[in-house]
């Protein structure tokens, strides 16, 4: 069973053509309505950008690192990664593991973005690297002032 | 019983012994026999004592004679010295100077007698007269010859008997006419003196005497015969004088011809009426047989009487009865002794058997064990634990019924340490059955004694059955704290999965609400979508859920079903899906029946050719291959398919409710199919094998044993809790791989 990547580009433009100043946000979740939500939401919010938006989306763990690895290549490692936890094949926990014993990934800004709203999975994912925890809301209102609070803290400093 | 036993012997034992009785006998006739002896002795000594009494008074008697014998034949030798020729002054002269009185007591006097022819009786008148003128014969006879006593000293007590003829009474001149011929000194019979006024007996002594001395023979005797030196006695003087100074104890009468010359016995006083000895001896004296009657008198009784042989008697009788007394005594002492030792030896039994019958009762095995470590008694608890048969524990040792391992070590090497005081050492043992079983046992030693009587007291317990209860309870322990944990999970997982669906219905309805007002159409047609998925896949997961939970806690309804029946009715079921997948179902199946719950073995079948036909890969059609078959004893059902397959090392995840390999989005499901099949299998002790790998498809096996019985519902926390179904092997992926039939 294999899998490709799922990259949508957001805003028809080329990855390739990708300079400095874009916003490249990766998303790995397995769901894809979330998946909606959240891209719905990022583009709402990217009026406060800096610069143009570029979304890709992974659909587990294997499928995140693999899309990791491959933009790593491009030189386009994105500014953040909004991580969901609960997924098949690989979770969000472990490729959180995997990307912090990875010395190119180590610094990525990677946010975890869950249904789980309990504090023992904040606690975790905090110890073993996540940037921020957010529990998914039931609004795509507050998932855009999720985002736009994610862009603010890690890409306007 | 004992105590009646015990009576008979202590009654036994009371009464003499025979060998006290035999030494009592014994004692007795030692008595009897001293007591005998010593009377015989005591009679010896005194017949002695009489015998030699009455040979001394016959002695006496026969001494005196013989020296009144010797005075008249001093008188016929001083005749003899005068040339035949004596006169009265000359006799008198003699006579006095022999001094009778002194030297011869109880001779009456000294005379003589001569023999006076017719012829010269004038003569001799006449030579008598001329010295003394009165004497005359007397009594008057006419005779041949006279036999006149001419002198007699002294004269005074004797006068009637001067002048008087002895020839003129029988027994004094057959005497003297004897004394004439045997030449011999002779007695005569009895006469009554003339002198003695009280006319006792006595008798006269002659002694003859011839003309120039004795004469060679009779002829010669009576031809120069001249007279009889003579001496007259009263027997009375003569025993008086004789027998006076004697201390005598004996009494005598002497008889001549019957004639009783001296006679004792009339002494009333001395004599015994029964006397003890009683003797007569016959004595040849000077012619004449005196007949000596001799008898014990009162004081030879008094004498002679010994109390030794009473005194032995007494004694002997007296050291019998302190015997028998003392015999007694012991016995009663043995007796109560006896008792005493019956007595205890009854408390001691009866103890015994009180501790045997506790010891018996014990639940835990009691032996004890001597000092060569054998065993030597046990109660049948003891032989119950380790297999013996009854009274066969004796013949082992007791460190061959111990498994050696440290814990026996270092038990051992305690028990070497003990002294003789009793203190207890314990240890967890493996013990030996006597089949060679091992099982786990408690067991502890005392020691007891020293030396060579030192034993051990072993008590010894199986706990088997107590481990094996341990072992339950800590099994069961676990499996609830794995369960809890499985609980907590669920209700986690189910919360999450149940959640995401309102979080969605609720997040679209806003979306959608929006798309509305701004007339996003697209939007608004995804919301809808959205929101209508989300509530399908909710109800879903609760049908599920609700299944899940039946199929654990529902009680079963186990029946005799025809394998092949079901599974038509489970195809047939799922027709419609299979068909719209374009999947090929092909069935192999043995015919055969299965004792199962229908609906649940219907689930089963469902599920797992559900998965088989959603798992299928995208570009190669779904092939569906179900087996059905005989397998040591075992109905063996597989499910094969060539779908994407999985990592089979994920087998035991993907039996977990909730748990998903894949996308929801690519194969939509709760994640409780696989959890439902395990929980199936495990409800009617089936295995269910699961072999596959990634790309090449997937094998699921149910394995129903024969044997295999139903189990009872779980717990209401079991049944929602789903532990690891134990109704899945172990073995899982290490299967076989599925072989692919790619045509």
């Amino acid at each position: 069973m294999s899998e490709s990547p799922i990259v949508i580009d957001v805003d028809d433009q080329d990855l390739s053509a990708a300079t400095s100043g874009r916003f490249r946000v990766l998303i790995v979740d397995d769901d894809p309505d979330d998946v909606y939500v959240m891209r719905s939401a990022l583009r709402l919010a990217s009026s406060q950008l800096p610069g143009p938006l570029d979304v890709s989306v992974a659909v587990n763990g294997q499928d995140g690192l693999h899309t990791l690895e491959k933009l790593k290549n491009q030189g386009a490692l994105p500014d953040v990664v909004l991580l969901d936890l609960n997924m098949p094949l690989m979770d969000g926990m472990t490729m959180l593991t995997h990307c912090r014993a990875d010395s190119h990934f180590r610094h990525l800004t990677i946010v975890v973005v869950t249904t789980a709203s309990d504090t023992h999975t904040a606690v975790k994912a905090s110890a073993l690297g996540a940037s921020a925890t957010y529990v998914k809301p039931s609004s795509r209102g507050e998932m855009v002032a999720v985002m736009e609070s994610i862009s603010e803290k890690y890409l306007l400093d | 019983m004992a105590g009646s036993t015990g009576e008979a012997k202590t009654r036994g034992r009371g009464s003499l012994h025979w060998i006290h009785w035999l030494v009592l006998a014994a004692s007795l006739v030692l008595t009897l026999a001293a007591w005998q002896f010593s009377r015989s002795q005591v009679l010896g000594q005194a017949n002695a004592h009489f015998d030699r009494q009455a040979y001394r008074t016959i002695e006496l008697v026969r001494e005196r004679m013989a020296k009144y014998e010797e005075a008249l034949w001093a008188g016929a030798a001083m005749i003899r010295a005068n040339d035949d020729v004596t006169d009265n002054t000359r006799w008198q002269a003699f006579a006095k100077s022999l001094r009778i009185d002194a030297r011869f007591p109880g001779i009456n006097g000294i005379g003589i007698i001569y023999r006076v022819g017719r012829d010269d009786l004038d003569a001799f008148l006449a030579r008598e007269r001329a010295e003394r003128p009165d004497f005359a014969l007397h009594p008057q006879q006419n005779r041949e010859d006279y036999w006149p006593i001419a002198y007699v000293q002294p004269v005074e007590i004797n006068r009637k008997a001067v002048g008087l003829d002895m020839s003129h009474e029988a027994n004094r001149y057959a005497a003297a006419l004897e004394a004439m011929d045997t030449g011999m000194a002779q007695i005569s019979g009895p006469v009554i003196l003339v002198q003695d006024s009280a006319h006792t007996p006595g008798f006269v002594f002659y002694a003859p005497f011839y003309r120039d001395g004795p004469q060679p023979d009779l002829q010669a005797r009576r031809e120069n015969f001249i007279g009889l030196v003579y001496a007259p006695f009263i027997m009375g003087k003569l025993m008086e004088g004789t027998l006076a100074q004697e201390n005598r104890d004996v009494l005598v009468t002497i008889l001549d011809a019957d004639i009783t010359l001296f006679s004792e016995f009339e002494q009333q006083a001395m004599r015994d009426p029964d006397p003890m000895f009683a003797t007569e001896r016959t004595i040849e004296m000077y012619g004449r047989l005196w007949r000596f009657q001799i008898e014990a008198s009162k004081a030879f009784r008094a004498q002679s009487e010994s109390e030794q042989p009473t005194i032995i008697l007494m004694g002997g009788i007296l050291i019998d009865t302190l015997l028998l007394a003392i015999f007694f005594l012991m016995s009663r002492s043995n007796a109560r002794l006896a008792s005493l030792t019956e007595e205890i030896r009854a408390d001691l039994a009866s103890s015994e058997s009180r501790m045997r019958r506790i010891v018996g009762g014990l639940a835990e095995g009691v032996a004890t064990i001597d000092s060569q470590g054998m065993i030597q008694d046990c109660n049948d608890a003891f032989s119950k634990i380790f297999g013996f048969p009854d009274n066969a524990a004796q013949v082992f040792r007791f460190d061959s019924l111990v498994q050696h391992d440290d814990a026996f070590s270092r038990l051992m090497s305690s028990v070497a340490k003990m002294d003789g005081s009793t203190y207890t050492v314990a240890g967890d043992l493996c013990g030996i059955r006597l089949d060679g079983e091992l099982f786990p046992m408690e067991l502890s030693l005392s020691k007891s004694g020293r030396g060579n009587a030192t034993i051990l007291i072993a008590l010894a317990r199986d706990v088997t059955a107590r481990r094996s209860a341990e072992n339950a309870t800590r099994e069961l322990t676990e499996r609830l704290m794995a369960s809890n944990a499985d609980l907590e999970r669920f209700a986690y997982i189910a919360s999450h999965d149940m959640q995401e669906p309102l979080r969605k219905i609720l997040t679209f309805s806003n979306m959608l609400s929006e798309a509305i007002e701004t007339g996003d159409k697209g939007e608004v047609d995804y919301s809808v979508s959205v929101i209508l998925n989300s509530a399908e896949r909710a109800r879903k997961l609760v049908q599920d859920i609700l299944a899940y939970s039946t199929v654990q806690k529902k009680q079963l309804n186990p029946d005799l079903i025809r394998i092949e029946d079901a599974l038509a009715d489970s195809l047939a079921q799922l027709h419609e899906y299979i068909h719209d997948s374009g999947a090929g179902v092909s069935t192999s199946l043995e015919p055969a029946e299965v004792r199962a719950d229908s609906q649940q073995l219907a689930m089963l079948l469902e599920n797992l050719i559900g998965n088989a036909v959603k798992y299928r890969r995208k570009d190669v059609p779904a092939k569906i291959v179900i087996d059905g078959k005989e397998v040591n004893g075992a109905y063996t059902l597989s499910v094969n398919d060539n779908g994407i397959g999985f990592d089979s090392a994920l087998a035991r995840d993907i039996v977990q409710p909730f748990k998903r390999l894949q996308s929801r989005d690519e194969y939509p499901g709760s994640g409780i199919g696989l959890a439902i099949c395990a929980a199936v299998c495990d409800r009617h002790g089936w295995q269910m094998r699961i072999a596959s790998a990634p790309g090449e498809g997937s094998v699921f096996t149910i394995v129903m044993p024969r044997a295999a019985s139903p189990k009872p519902a779980h717990t209401m926390s079991q049944a929602s809790a789903a532990p690891l179904p134990s109704g899945l092997d172990p073995r899982i992926g290490n299967e076989d791989r599925v072989v692919r039939d790619e045509a």
